[in-house]
């Protein structure tokens, strides 16, 4: 005998049924729906260690990334019915189309139908819905259905569904040729367990596929001529059960047997009396965590509403809908924000399913639960932020663990900024999701631990890297992972690059990082020598290559190789090595020096010359004066300024000989050119401080400064004897050595 | 005889009539209808014996469900929302087709006083005859009470919070006590309040804990999509256009919808495309609004022009509906013609004729 039980997956009442219904039957075998490599998994399904919600995960094991999943809440007929087979020692196994066929992608594309029905009849269950007044069919058949706690017998319930199933299917013209194999799959399935000669077969499967599985013999002959036709595959799949969320549940979360209100539909499952009662009084509590007050006369008053309101509606049971509208009405006032504050809380909930130690899962996810259980690292579905304090061992040792997460791109954990200062603290969000499992089974063919897949990973990158900018973010990277095992292959890297490369542009950028890890490197008790020589190295190259690599460059890319040399220089700087410092200022000299370059990168380094005194004062004053004078032409001049002035204009408060220069220069200028040259002065003006400008132009009020810097500190009786007081103190504050 | 605005219950008597002859649905005590068939007078819809009920409130079935629900639990229902979104209008009709009445009214103001919400004295007659019933002047309140009938409060909030407080006693014990007389009325079944308040004026009288408790709210939005707001501008107009006897043609949809476009890109700040943000003005632009520009076009098209609803008879209106701030909103308002109605090929005429009208 085979029975047929066509269920919602994740359906509360037809849990309840098919539970039952199994109680009722005492079958000797059941089939679920779902593709057969799922089958051994199956058996853990009755293991108390195996919480759900929970999913069987199952992937190409050549290609990770072609995956499907079958999750399971503990309201899922699906889990009820392998709960009873645990119970009672009888086999259960999948019975749809075997994944070999569907995970293979080239060959998915010929199974997927071209041809559909007309409109009409795409959906005809939506028909139904409307017919019985529902705007969804999920609304319609959660009242007729799925409402928990119904009168009706187990053969009643079903009699219903199999009943407009029947007509449901009768009014399909075409089904989608995906649809029919997957049917001709089911139905051999079912012929092979009376086979092996089963006396009692329950079968649990959607209720749309029902009517199709009733006369096995009829379709034998077409069946097997259909899989026939199938192409072969060589696909090897792999089975894991993997933890699941409840916000995966979830319809919004993109799963397409999802439902709307996981936390609701659990509550319906847990509960069998009392449901309004208790569920308004889980939304009071709801309310009130987040200090919204709610009395038990709001309770009282909003279950009355809902009753009413579902007397209104004809239903003769309170559903999520008008429980939903009577909290809105009555604890909301009727202001859906103040609802949203806890709508996902109430309707979702956050919750995690556990697997027991002993399920065979890949070696890398092994190396991931490990791990986390060593570092004592939470593991929750929603965002946890953790603080690191980097001095202490455990700290280090879990910083390391995420830092390699990061570097495989894993989305478990995300660093954030910390909020204090200081280079020993850090802040990391931890969100576990399935994508977690996803992204280590992803990258499982890199290596068998997590430090493994690093490494394997860093490897690649490195072959594939173009850039030296790439390579010392890599480099960067590796020390807060601690992964020193690459270290020396990428510093390699980064000395064949730099040979090759001729990019200087690439090369000032990836000072930067390089010269961080050299600075902070020991926070992490790195040896940086051999960076240290390698580093200047670099430097020497950039200063070489640096005054050919601004010839011919246009306003944008001067602006940007500008302030590159600018940050390259106060790099540089930090290195704390006069030779190098020296090589690079000379650099910027030639530059300074010569006419020909854009007059940004002019002007731009102009200042960094003028700023760090490389130059006698009178020959950076004539300099200047050069660029100022009044035959250059007048665009080139206000290239220059931008250049010279970018986003500090204090130069021009203190400085007067430039003032008066500046001056001159404007006053000089014709109507027609001044009109023309407004925009860009106004551009270079306006990304100084407000009251940079305000002291600007009350300077320009006073026209001509007739005094020079000296003179000023002149004015003021500035008094050396008194000033050299201070230079100790000074001195001491800043950890300088003064002769 | 001609009065401007009929009350809903005479408006829609046959309407009413016919929800009676059909209702099939239990009758709470003391109500004319059955709570399914006030939600098909509100809502409108197809009768068994295709008798058609036209629409009063265009928005969400959902909405007028809590509040037939709520009025048959015996707690009060405070409908609560923007000015001009139709909260008087949906108390008005379902008091009438709840209690045959919708003219139990008290208007909340500053001025309301407890007197006009509990009951007030005939002083002569007090003063001839000493404390006793017949000096008592009733309320619509007390009138509701002694005959079972909504109560309906305009605007809650703008009545003085200590007269409000009042409300308390009524709504919770359902009884209003004399103490001049040491005696009490008792409401009967089918008695119960609907009172509206304003968003706008939140901060005016605010309710106290104690009051709010006593009410389901329900808020009624703004109409949420353009097509929804244009329906119940032309529907709104229609009936107005029948009861001012205005011999001006109706205008076109098209027309609607431009007004109705104006309308919600200002008050949500933004153009309908999503792509040009604009400045909101001080005033509420609600729909109610929109529903007496159209009327004041139609109106000055009747009587000073050639009774054909056009720009210039529009553009009136709505540069009074819009600026309400004569500095503010003069600039959001220009700013608003230049930016986007000026751009817009087909509004040429809606443009010229609102520059024209200098502010």
């Amino acid at each position: 005998m085979v029975t047929i039980l066509g269920i919602r997956h994740h359906g509360v009442g037809s849990a309840q049924q098919v539970k039952a219904m199994l109680e009722q039957l005492q079958p000797d075998c059941i089939l679920i729906e779902g593709a057969p490599e799922i089958t051994p998994l199956l058996s853990f399904i009755g293991n108390e260690n195996l919480v759900p919600p929970v999913a069987i995960m199952l992937h190409d094991v050549a290609m990770p990334q072609r995956y499907t999943f079958y999750p399971f809440v503990a309201y899922s007929p699906e889990w009820v019915a392998a709960n009873y087979a645990y119970k009672h020692q009888i086999p259960i196994s999948g019975m749809d189309m075997p994944a070999i066929y569907f995970l293979d992608e080239e060959k998915e594309s010929e199974t997927t139908p071209v041809e559909q029905g007309p409109k009409f009849f795409e959906d005809p269950l939506l028909q139904f819905a409307k017919i019985s007044g529902y705007d969804s069919i999920d609304d319609w058949w959660d009242y007729y259905f799925e409402n928990g706690n119904t009168a009706q017998t187990p053969q009643q319930h079903f009699d219903a569904v199999h009943l407009s199933m029947d007509i449901v299917r009768k009014e399909t013209i075409e089904e989608r040729k995906e649809t029919l194999i997957r049917e001709a799959f089911m139905r051999q399935q079912i012929s092979a367990a009376i086979n092996k000669m089963h006396q009692n077969i329950v079968v649990v499967c959607g209720a749309y596929h029902r009517p199709a599985l009733l006369e096995i013999d009829k379709y034998a002959k077409v069946d097997a001529k259909l899989l026939k036709q199938l192409p072969k595959s060589k696909v090897k799949i792999r089975a894991s059960w993997i933890p699941w969320t409840n916000d995966r549940m979830a319809k919004f979360s993109g799963y397409g047997a999802g439902i709307s209100a996981p936390a609701w539909y659990h509550h319906l499952w847990k509960n069998k009396k009392e449901i309004t009662t208790t569920w308004l009084v889980r939304t009071a509590n709801k309310f009130r965590k987040k200090n919204i007050d709610i009395s038990s006369a709001h309770i009282i008053e909003a279950q009355r509403l809902s009753y009413t309101l579902a007397a209104l509606r004809g239903k003769h049971c309170v559903g999520l809908q008008e429980l939903n509208d009577a909290t809105l009405s009555v604890m909301c006032l009727g202001d859906a924000a103040i609802f949203n504050l806890i709508k996902y809380d109430l309707l979702v909930e956050n919750k995690i399913g556990k697997l027991p130690d002993d399920i065979p899962k890949l070696p890398i996810q092994e190396d991931f639960e490990l791990s986390i259980k060593k570092l004592r690292l939470p593991i929750a579905d929603y965002e946890k932020l953790i603080e690191l304090d980097l001095r202490k061992e455990q700290d280090l040792r879990k910083s390391e663990f995420l830092h390699r997460l990061a570097l495989l791109n894993n989305p478990f954990a995300t660093l954030m900024l910390s909020k204090s200062k200081g280079t020993f603290k850090e802040s990391w969000n931890l969100c576990y999701s399935p994508s977690v499992e996803i992204a280590l089974i992803d990258q499982s063919y890199l290596g068998n631990t997590i430090e493994n897949a690093c490494t394997q990973f860093i490897k690649t990158e490195v072959k594939e890297a173009s850039s030296i900018l790439h390579l010392a973010t890599i480099l960067h990277q590796l020390i807060p992972a601690s992964l020193f095992d690459v270290f020396n292959d990428v510093l390699k890297a980064v000395e064949d690059q730099a040979t090759l490369s001729n990019d200087i542009i690439d090369l000032l950028k990836a000072l930067d990082p390089m010269i961080a890890i050299i600075r902070y490197g020991n926070v992490r008790k790195t040896d940086t020598a051999a960076l240290g020589s390698i580093v200047a190295n670099l430097v020497v190259k950039a200063t070489i290559g640096l005054p050919n690599a601004c010839y011919g460059l246009d306003e944008d890319k001067s602006m940007e190789i500008g302030s590159l040399i600018h940050t390259a220089f106060q790099k540089i700087k930090l290195l704390e090595d006069d030779y190098l410092s020296e090589a690079f200022q000379n650099a910027c000299l030639i530059i300074f020096q010569k006419a020909n370059y854009h007059p940004i990168i002019n002007g731009s380094v102009g200042r960094l010359v003028v700023d760090n005194d490389m130059q006698e004062i009178s020959k950076i004053q004539a300099a200047i004066s050069f660029h100022l004078s009044a035959n250059q032409l007048p665009e080139d001049v206000a290239y220059w300024l931008q250049g010279f002035l970018y986003k500090s204009g204090s130069i021009l408060l203190y400085d007067e000989k430039l003032w008066n220069l500046l001056y001159d220069w404007v006053a000089q200028l014709a109507t027609a050119d001044f009109d023309i040259l407004l925009p860009f002065l106004r551009r270079t003006f306006s990304t100084f401080e407000y009251a940079e400008r305000r002291s600007i132009g009350q300077k320009a009020k006073h026209g001509l400064s007739a005094i020079t810097a000296g003179e000023m500190l002149q004015e003021y009786e500035f008094d050396e004897v008194n000033a050299l007081k201070i230079i100790p103190t000074i001195t001491k504050l800043m950890g300088l050595k003064i002769n | 005889m001609s009065v401007i605005n009929q009350h809903a219950e005479h408006l829609f008597a046959n309407e009413l009539e016919e929800l009676k002859k059909q209702d099939s649905g239990n009758l709470p005590p003391n109500w004319n209808l059955s709570p399914q068939s006030v939600v098909t007078y509100l809502i409108g819809g197809k009768l068994a014996n295709g008798f058609q009920i036209s629409p009063k409130y265009i928005g969400d079935r959902r909405l007028i469900e809590i509040a037939v629900a709520t009025l048959t639990t015996e707690r009060a229902l405070l409908l609560y929302g923007l000015p001009g979104t139709a909260k008087s209008w949906v108390s008005e009709h379902l008091s009438a087709a709840i209690s045959g009445t919708s003219t139990l009214l008290i208007q909340g103001t500053a001025g309301t006083s407890e007197e006009s919400v509990r009951y007030g004295w005939n002083y002569a007659k007090l003063l001839a005859e000493g404390p006793s019933e017949s000096a008592i002047v009733s309320t619509p309140i007390m009138h509701g009470m002694k005959n079972g009938k909504i109560v309906r409060i305009e605007e809650l909030t703008r009545i003085a919070a200590d007269v409000q407080d009042t409300l308390i006693t009524i709504l919770s014990e359902k009884t209003l006590p004399i103490p001049e007389l040491n005696m009490e009325v008792q409401a009967i079944k089918g008695f119960n309040i609907i009172a509206t308040a304003n968003n706008r004026d939140k901060g005016v009288n605010e309710l106290s804990a104690a009051l709010k408790r006593r009410f389901n709210t329900v808020i009624l939005p703004l109409p949420s999509s353009a097509a929804e707001e244009a329906s119940i501008v032309q529907q709104r107009v229609a009936s107005l256009s029948k009861n001012l006897e205005l011999p001006a043609e109706l205008p076109a949809l098209i027309e609607i919808e431009r007004i109705v476009k104006i309308f919600r890109e200002l008050r949500n700040g933004v153009t309908e495309d999503g792509k040009t943000k604009i400045k909101s003005p001080s005033s509420s632009m609600s729909t109610a609004e929109a529903i007496a520009v159209v009327n004041s076009g139609m109106a000055l098209a009747a009587h000073f022009g050639n009774g054909k609803v056009n720009a210039t008879d529009i553009a009136a209106g709505l540069v009074g509906a819009v600026v309400k701030d004569p500095v503010q909103d003069k600039v959001v308002w220009k700013e608003y013609l230049d930016t986007v109605v000026k751009t817009r090929e087909d509004w040429k005429d809606i443009y010229r004729a609102c520059k024209e009208i200098s502010l």
